[in-house]
């Protein structure tokens, strides 16, 4: 999907290729033991992630060219995180897109499933057997091509790999399930006479053999696993590998071609902004412009098949590929009557108004950073460099012009507070929504998957890029991947809108949500939670305050959440039913909330909820914070900046590591996608702002020295006033190794001041720091949660509800919380007593409700009845069972 | 004192014996452990809770309560004196929620909640009493005809326990059921008790209904929206109700004024059932659908609107009453919150797109406006904006700004998208006043005259019509005398809202008609949540009487006030008559050097 992945090939010629394992395909009796093809054969691949992924790699693909390249066949993988036998969510009208079994007429399916209903162990394999029989009754007898039902292959999953990593399941478990599947699926596919391949037995044997790992997490291949897999399944579906000398083609090529062809095809299938394509949107703009974009970008993909097998046969072919002949777009005219202006930098800086006392000022433009297009989402580095994504390519890819989507490291290297220096870190990126910094890298969205690249040379360039999760649906782009933040616990949150169906699959089982939530990532340890399930309309805005409670802005209709109330867990589908907002709202559309934490701005604004506006009033809305009861509520001050340039739209916002303020301001004429075509010629792409805002009266903030900094010193770092400042001295610190930081950790606690008033703080940041490298210390956490200061016991009490599967006795630990003296202790305690499952369910919904035997406020009976239904559910289930 | 749920071990004890045989047919291979009271009844006995919380735990034991639960909640409802009258009224809603939106009703004797209907034993809380004759219809109580019926009939009953009565006749269905309505439906009967009749009617005999109604609407009974809107809703309620209702109507003929009103209210809740709007709109004599646009007429429209369109014409379009666009919609902060904000709807939207919305509003929906209708099994019809969408309920938000709970289990068909905004709306427009809202509709929140503004005006005023002059204040005492008991002592329910107009001037003509008086009174809100003076701007102080928080202020064209926190009324005496100006604007910044914090209240 990217340059780079392409560049990686090389270097991983096939000629270096281990001795695969033997393949070890279970089928027998009537089943055929060979997958016969025919001239033209259109093979479809579906199923899980196995499936989806190996559109990226390309390598077992490439056998199958290189083997037959006389059959000139056409290989679609239309793969779908965590899709079921049963279970396939898609957004609206997705199967008027043209990729149903129907319109891609297959001679071959290859399903891959098992993986994601093997989660429901033992108990579940009655259900799946069933499922897998009409599976393949429907497949082996549906005459999908007009003409006969096409050949059907069943591949098991493959098996769960013991990465060796402590924060990693060794994958037993699974292992177990997996087996029992995979026989099950052989038996079934031997009983009905269909081709199975048994993924499972041969890649946990070369699992076992290969000292390099072959997973990057345990139960998705890398670049390197697919690699290994290729010939696994080349060989169990055609027979031992012919020689070298019968293979006609350059590999490498061949391979280039076949991503190149998998690169558009994926344009096609998962398109971006499927809403508008032919979903709930596509009148009246995008009927007009889609069709041929479409019939185009599918002729073009028909093109790279045809140099597919020249390829394949051993002939040269030209560099360029010749899109000539694939037909041409529909002019599309813009419905803005009158001019458009495009405000420079100048005049838009007179259009700002601010209160008394502050100032703005530019800190970048696409004057002195013309790759400066569209910029979106930004974050500092713990060198205090600011980086941040641009789209060139908004809204979506045009067919035939490359996408080249950027994250931008601005630095100011001289500290006059503007930028004079850019280095490009990623490039070839596809309306890369959301970016944060973490791990030696950066976590980008790329929807439909959240990428992380990483520099290993240190040039700052990223020279790795891989997909960590997949499944996030791509319905509307606007409602994609965003406001990505971490949590002081060390959790990635980012947030995506409604019409969206994503499903991701990882280590632990799919998760699953439909029409807009939060999400929840542990990149240590694989862990996916929808931590806000909810009927928003667009996310896109999330902050934590000092003490780790956290605040949701809903984008379209303005609205903002207090974070903890609604955070509890649910079982997909249900999600929580609409909760007050904490403040007034008075402008929508916002996007991007930040808190004040900076002793450059004044003392009575520190607190503060900022909020950004972007049409008719465009500026920063202030509210001052109070506590109410166990939530919060916001009062409207005087706003922080507003603007009469209708282009400026402020979408992003985040203390710098001076104090100042900093603002991306998309700036762009138009932004509705629903209010003018995709294609509109006056949606603005040259053009983009940073702005730095600073309060006049008070010195700038002396930016934290964090990169490079020892681990002492970090851990020093984390008393510091500014939360921006610990944030990213939070970042560095998980960069670093978790024994020496948890062997550092320990006398800095010992001499931390007790009669400091932030002593609470600072042992909570102790806690935290436990939390982000996963390192669960019982004592520790029963010190904070017995601690004098509520705001601490309320942040240990959410610290402990996602350790409750490795404390001693968790429930009772929750029942004390319950019946707390503090309301925002009892809060978070009923809040964390939602997430027990099973036998606990029962003890969990007693202790919630003991919640009753101490005063209620709306959060408190909100969150009780989200608990309650919960856990009223789980029991009633089980009793059934 | 509040009367206690007492944890008597004898009543528990006694309570515990049936519940748990039932759990065991409901659930054939539960174990014996499921069949012991739920925590959440084990913790209600247990009389840990204090009264005041223990609505909370009755709330959440309709929600998720099995049958035995549920029967716990009926013998505390039905009990002599366990619960207070409020966790009574919680009680019977908790029941009623219960087999509403999940199905789940306690075995036993339900007709005993017939006691609380009516007679000696029944609640002296009407809100128990309410929640009883809903109750009964939710489980279709038969035994409790009598009660029901005789409810409906007694004049002296409220209007609420009638309605709701005939509502659950309707619910409980039958032959007993139907002839009660059917006699309450006739044309002797007064027109308060034969609306909701016929209205209930329609759930049990449509066509009956249809007859009824048509004739009601015809003898000129029935003249203002008020009145005729709940009669076409519950026509629009039924599957095949706007069908039957339009033959009804192209056989009996219909007067164009009730034509025009129904057609009015069907368009104020978003539907446009094409047989009914076709058979209203001959009645009234409309074009009910015009030919859609060409793409030619289309930039013919949008040249008409930048050359010609007016916002100032467009906005006393939007404004009008027949239009109701501020029945949803909000400006500068003010107005309805059924559909979008439109103050800045000009700076996004071009004029095609605008079009393109008021002739078919079904065509663009933002997300958080997307609607369902849904047809249930006994085939009724509810449509709304989806607020929350679980596996087991929805619930839609009607343009009436009533919330519907549907169940899951109840739907037999649903279908997503429309819009609840009027599709025939612009029927009721001449082109040029079409162009005109456009234009007003495409500046708003562009720099200018309509832009977002930065100093807050008083846009939501509540109206007091003072039409006895006898009431009135001396004009020479005016900024002296107390506040008029004539306004201090109104019933809150006499006071209604009104909306100023984008730049922030009410127009007191339009409201002096509204309010049929010349003179009124008005009150604006503010809420101060940082103390320190603020200053009223006033445009002129002719024709003015002013108060603040209940003390009288000299009219002045500026004055200031030391607020404290909390929230603060400005009222005005307008005497129109006595004022040059057709206009009153109100302007609240911080004093010079203040600095308070404050929001002028708007809203709907």
């Amino acid at each position: 999907m990217m340059r780079a992945t392409v560049a990686f090939w090389s270097a991983l010629a096939l000629a270096t290729l281990a001795t695969p394992v033997a393949s070890d395909s279970r089928a027998e009796g009537p089943a055929p033991e060979r997958l016969p093809l025919d001239k033209g054969d259109r093979i479809i691949l579906i199923g899980n992630t196995l499936a989806e992924r190996m559109q990226y790699f390309g390598h077992w693909e490439t056998l199958l060219h290189s083997r037959f390249p006389e059959l000139e066949l056409v290989v679609r993988d239309l793969g779908w995180s965590a899709d079921e036998l049963t279970l396939r969510p898609r957004s609206k009208d997705f199967d008027d897109h043209g990729h149903t079994l129907e319109d891609e007429k297959p001679d071959v399916v290859i399903a891959a499933f098992g993986f994601n209903e093997s989660f429901a162990g033992p108990e579940g394999l009655e259900t799946f057997r069933r499922d897998l029989a009409a599976f393949i009754d429907e497949t082996t007898t549906t005459p999908y091509n007009g003409e006969e039902p096409p050949t059907l292959v069943l591949l098991s999953p493959i098996a769960h790999e013991d990465l060796g990593r402590r924060t990693l399941p060794d994958g037993s478990k699974n292992n177990a399930n997996l087996a029992l599947y995979t026989d099950a699926m052989a038996e079934i596919a031997r009983s009905k006479g269909v081709l199975f391949v048994d993924l499972f037995h041969p890649t946990k044997q070369g699992y076992a053999e290969d000292p390099e790992p072959w997973t990057f997490n345990g139960v998705h291949l890398t670049d390197a696993g697919y690699r290994k897999l290729a010939p696994i399944l080349d060989e169990a579906l055609f027979g031992p590998r012919p020689g070298p000398g019968s293979i006609a083609a350059d590999l490498d090529a061949l391979r280039a071609a076949v991503l190149e062809k998998n690169k558009q095809f994926f344009y096609d299938y998962r398109a971006i902004n499927g809403y508008y394509i032919y979903g709930g949107r596509k009148e009246p703009f995008g009927v007009v412009n889609f069709p041929a974009e479409f019939a185009k970008l599918r002729k073009m993909i028909e093109v790279r098949d045809r140099r597919i097998w020249e390829i394949a046969r051993g002939n040269k072919v030209p560099d360029q590929i010749d899109d000539s002949g694939t037909g041409a777009f529909v002019p599309i005219e813009s419905n803005v009557k009158g001019p458009i202006t495009i405000t420079s930098p100048e005049e838009t800086l007179a259009t700002f108004e601010l209160p008394e006392g502050y100032e703005i000022n530019l800190f970048a433009s696409e004057r002195e950073f013309p790759d400066l297009k569209n910029p979106c989402q930004m974050a500092f580095d713990p060198k205090g460099r600011l980086w941040v994504t641009t789209m060139a390519s908004y809204p979506m890819y045009l067919p035939g012009t490359p996408v080249d989507d950027k994250i931008l490291i601005l630095e100011d290297t001289d500290g006059d507070g503007t930028a004079d220096k850019q280095i490009t870190f990623a490039r070839g990126l596809h309306v890369p929504t959301g970016l944060e910094i973490g791990d030696g890298g950066a976590y980008i969205a790329q929807q439909p998957n959240l990428l992380f690249a990483r520099d290993t040379d240190g040039d700052d360039v990223a020279d790795e890029y891989s997909y960590r999760l997949h499944g996030f649906d791509s319905a509307d782009s606007h409602h994609s991947l965003s406001a990505f933040t971490w949590g002081p616990g060390g959790a990635l949150y980012f947030q995506e809108g409604t019409f969206h169906h994503t499903q991701i699959e990882t280590p632990y089982g799919p998760t699953r949500v439909k029409d807009a939530a939060v999400f929840r990532y542990e990149p240590l340890t694989e862990k996916v939670d929808i931590f806000v399930s909810y009927p928003f309309a667009n996310p896109w805005g999330h902050t934590f305050d000092r003490w780790g409670q956290n605040f949701v802005a809903d984008a379209s209709g303005g609205a903002n959440y207090y974070g903890t109330a609604f955070s509890g867990d649910v079982d997909y589908p249900r999600k929580h039913p609409p909760m007050q907002q904490f403040l007034v709202k008075q402008w929508r559309p916002t996007s991007g909330c930040e808190l004040v934490s900076s002793r450059n701005f004044p003392e009575e604004a520190q607190g503060n909820y900022l909020l950004n506006n972007v049409i008719g009033f465009h500026g920063v809305l202030q509210y001052t914070m109070r506590e109410e009861g166990s939530g919060f509520a916001a009062d409207p001050v005087e706003p922080l900046l507003r603007s009469s340039d209708t282009n400026f739209r402020p979408v992003d916002l985040e203390f710098g590591p001076d104090g100042a303020l900093y603002l991306v301001d998309w700036f762009n004429p138009l932004i509705g996608h629903m209010q003018h075509s995709i294609r509109d010629p006056n949606r603005d792409v040259n053009h983009g702002r940073i702005w730095r805002i600073r309060y006049t009266g008070k010195p700038l903030v002396d930016p934290a020295k964090i990169a490079g900094a020892s681990i002492p010193e970090l851990l020093d770092l984390l008393k510091t006033y500014e939360d921006r400042t610990r944030y990213r001295t939070r970042i560095e610190l998980r960069s670093r190794d978790a024994d020496q930081v948890m062997a550092a950790l320990d006398p800095w606690i010992a001499e931390l001041n007790r009669d400091d008033p932030d002593y609470w703080r600072q042992m909570l940041e102790a806690l935290w720091v436990h939390q982000q490298f996963d390192v669960v210390d019982q004592d520790l956490l029963e010190t904070v949660l017995r601690c004098p200061e509520p705001k601490a016991r309320a942040a240990a009490t959410r610290v402990l509800g996602y350790w409750r599967d490795r404390v001693d006795d968790p429930l009772g630990l929750l029942q004390t919380q319950v019946n707390d003296d503090h309301p925002r202790v009892r809060l978070e305690a009923v809040r964390a007593l939602s997430f027990f499952k099973g036998e606990d369910a029962a003890r969990a919904q007693e202790i919630a409700l003991e919640s009753l035997l101490h005063p209620q406020d709306y959060y408190l009976e909100y969150t009780l009845n989200e608990t309650n239904a919960t856990l009223s559910d789980r029991i009633l289930k089980l009793g059934l069972e | 004192m509040m009367p206690t749920l007492l944890p008597s071990p004898r009543a528990s004890l006694a309570r515990l014996a049936w519940p748990a045989t039932l759990l065991l047919l409901l659930c054939p291979t539960a174990t014996i452990a499921a069949v012991q009271d739920s925590p959440m009844v084990r913790m209600l006995k247990s009389g840990r809770v204090p009264a005041d919380r223990q609505g909370t735990l009755i709330t959440l034991i309709g929600r998720q309560g099995s049958p035995a639960d549920l029967g716990f909640l009926l013998e505390l409802a039905t009990g002599a004196e366990a619960l207070s009258p409020e966790n009574r009224t919680l009680a019977l809603d908790a029941l009623a929620e219960a087999a509403r939106t999940r199905g789940v009703s306690p075995e036993g004797d339900r007709s005993r909640i017939t006691a609380l209907i009516r007679g000696d034993d029944a609640p002296e809380s009407q809100d128990a009493r309410l929640s009883a004759i809903r109750l009964a219809g939710a489980w279709e109580v038969e035994g409790a005809a009598d009660a029901l019926t005789a409810v409906a009939t007694d004049l002296e009953e409220p209007r609420p326990l009638r309605e709701a009565a005939l509502a659950a006749l309707a619910d409980i269905g039958g032959p007993a059921s139907r002839q009660a309505i059917l006699d309450l439906a006739g044309p002797n009967r007064p027109l308060d008790v034969r609306l909701p009749a016929i209205a209930s009617l329609a759930r049990l005999d449509v066509d009956a209904a249809a007859e009824r109604a048509v004739s009601a609407l015809a003898s000129g009974a029935v003249a203002d929206l008020d009145a005729v809107a709940p009669l076409i809703q519950a026509f629009l309620d039924r599957q095949d109700g706007p069908d039957r209702l339009a033959s009804r109507i192209r056989a009996e003929g219909l007067p164009a004024d009730p034509a025009k009103l129904a057609l009015r209210s069907m368009y104020s809740v978003g539907r446009t059932d094409p047989s009914l709007v076709a058979a209203l709109s001959e009645a009234a004599g409309i074009n009910a659908e015009p030919a859609p646009l060409t793409e030619a007429e289309m930039q013919a429209l949008i040249a008409d609107v930048q050359t010609q369109g007016d916002p100032a014409r467009g906005e006393l379009v939007f404004r009008r009453d027949d239009v109701n666009c501020m029945k949803c919609h909000a400006v500068s902060g003010a107005g309805g919150d059924i559909g979008p904000d439109l103050s800045a709807i000009g700076a996004s939207s071009p004029p095609d797109y605008l079009i393109r919305s008021l002739l078919d509003p079904e065509e663009a929906v933002k997300e958080e406006y997307q609607v369902r209708t849904v047809l249930t099994r006994d085939g009724q019809i509810v449509q709304g904006i989806v607020k929350e969408s679980s596996p087991n309920r929805i619930v839609l938000r009607e343009a009436t700004g009533i919330d519907r709970i549907v169940p899951t289990s109840d739907i037999e068909d649903e279908t997503s998208g429309g819009s609840l905004m009027p599709k025939g709306l612009p029927n009721f427009l001449t082109r040029d006043e079409f162009v005109d809202l456009i234009a007003f509709l495409s500046v708003l929140g562009k720099p200018g005259e309509y832009a977002i503004r930065s100093t807050p005006t008083i846009q939501r005023w509540s109206v007091l019509p003072l039409p006895q002059a006898a009431d009135s204040v001396d004009p020479d005492d005016a900024g002296g005398g107390d506040l008029p008991a004539a306004i201090s002592s109104a019933d809150e329910l006499s006071w209604q809202t009104a909306y100023g107009k984008t730049a922030g001037s009410l127009p007191l003509d339009e409201v002096a008609a509204k309010a049929g008086s010349p003179v009124f009174a008005l009150r604006g809100e503010i809420d101060v949540t940082k103390a320190g003076p603020l200053a009223f701007s006033l445009d002129a102080t002719d024709g003015l009487s002013l108060w603040l928080d209940g003390e009288p202020i000299a009219p002045a064209a500026r004055f200031t006030a030391d607020l404290g926190p909390g929230r603060h009324r400005l009222i005005l005496r307008v005497d129109t008559d006595a004022r040059e100006s057709d206009g009153l604007r109100v302007e609240v910044t911080r004093a010079d050097g203040s600095e308070a914090d404050f929001t002028v209240v708007g809203g709907s």
